[in-house]
């Protein structure tokens, strides 16, 4: 009841799938719901479900707007658990733990690495082409532990379906690519 | 080259979802006149989405298909195919070249669990890296900011209080 109560709000708000606020946007999606550590939710129809585990994701490319998402799901739960309560007038309540999984990053363009792939796309006889990826990177976490990762494609085309294929021709390029930037002077 | 150097570390101990294996590490010692540069890295992911689970595929006219209704898991085998060509390329062809580390993380798709836990003293403190994810090498990806910059994921625990645990319904 406390799920769904949250759940009703959140969704009232305009915080639950495409989040629109003014200029800016982001997504949310809830599930999945279990009993925690593999169990469901709830024993038995005679048995009052006492324990939910809820899990959801917030995302935005504007990264304080992501946190603002999550904020609306910890106020809404709490709100609900006070709402929710037993015979004995006693409510309910809620942990909630939110863990940032990546941070966006944006190198400069004068920084060494930079350069250096640069010079190197050049030397192959390729245009190299400077842009920013829409999803998370190994290179997030490299950069935020200190080391300037630039990244390359391999050859990959629409990864994750079941229309993936892969292309030699730039499988190759990156191959020889790798020994140029691992050559250079 | 000596014993350690390919070497797992041990971030699997410290990524909250169930890791088979740890981050591979390889050191390749300078050679030649750039033998004493500053140490740089070559990096891609390993693991693979569970989706390409029975792919099957069929080499035609430089490229890679797939005869099975799965992904193909080029997504990340090409970087690891990337990094194991370079190592092989500069030691066939007796390539002069800077101290390099390879690094094979594991846990990319789940959430960027495997580079996220690395430890850069385990690397050899590379100056630069070098990551290999995606489709054209002429693309040098210098940020991920475009359209997703982040991404919080939360759980909740509502729970009722315990003294009522029964619905009261009678016991069969």
């Amino acid at each position: 009841m406390i799920l769904a109560l949250a759940l009703a709000d959140v969704k009232a708000g305009g915080w639950f799938g495409k989040v629109v606020k003014g200029k800016r946007q982001g997504t949310s999606n809830v599930g999945p719901v279990t009993g925690g550590d593999g169990r469901p939710a709830g024993d038995a129809t005679n048995v009052v479900t006492d324990y939910v585990h809820v899990r959801g994701a917030s995302r935005s490319h504007d990264a304080k707007f992501f946190k603002e998402i999550t904020k609306a799901y910890t106020t809404a739960f709490e709100k609900a658990a006070k709402r929710v309560k037993n015979s004995e007038g006693k409510s309910g309540h809620v942990k909630f733990k939110a863990e940032t999984d990546y941070y966006p990053f944006r190198m400069k363009e004068s920084l060494p690495v930079v350069k250096r792939a640069v010079a190197a796309v050049s030397a192959i006889g390729a245009t190299p082409a400077i842009r920013a990826a829409n999803g998370g990177l190994d290179a997030n976490w490299m950069v935020r532990h200190g080391v300037s990762t630039v990244t390359f494609g391999a050859g990959q085309n629409e990864p994750h379906t079941i229309d993936e294929w892969i292309n030699l021709d730039e499988y190759d390029r990156a191959c020889v690519l790798a020994v140029q930037l691992a050559t250079m002077r | 080259m000596p014993p350690d150097a390919i070497r797992l570390d041990d971030a699997n101990t410290r990524i909250p979802v169930p890791t088979e294996t740890d981050n591979l590490i390889v050191d390749l010692p300078g050679r030649g006149a750039m033998h004493n540069q500053p140490r740089i890295m070559f990096m891609t992911h390993m693991d693979t989405v569970p989706l390409c689970a029975g792919a099957k595929p069929k080499l035609a006219n430089r490229k890679i298909a797939n005869e099975a209704k799965t992904a193909l898991g080029g997504d990340n085998r090409c970087g690891c195919g990337v990094l194991v060509t370079l190592a092989a390329e500069l030691a066939k062809q007796k390539l002069d070249h800077p101290p390099i580390t390879l690094l094979f993380c594991v846990r990319e798709e789940s959430g960027l669990w495997g580079a996220r836990h690395v430890k850069t003293q385990d690397l050899g403190s590379p100056v630069m890296a070098f990551n290999y994810d995606g489709g054209s090498a002429s693309n040098v990806t210098i940020g991920a900011a475009a359209r997703i910059a982040g991404r919080s994921r939360f759980s909740a625990v509502p729970r009722m209080p315990a003294s009522r645990r029964s619905a009261g319904s009678v016991r069969l």
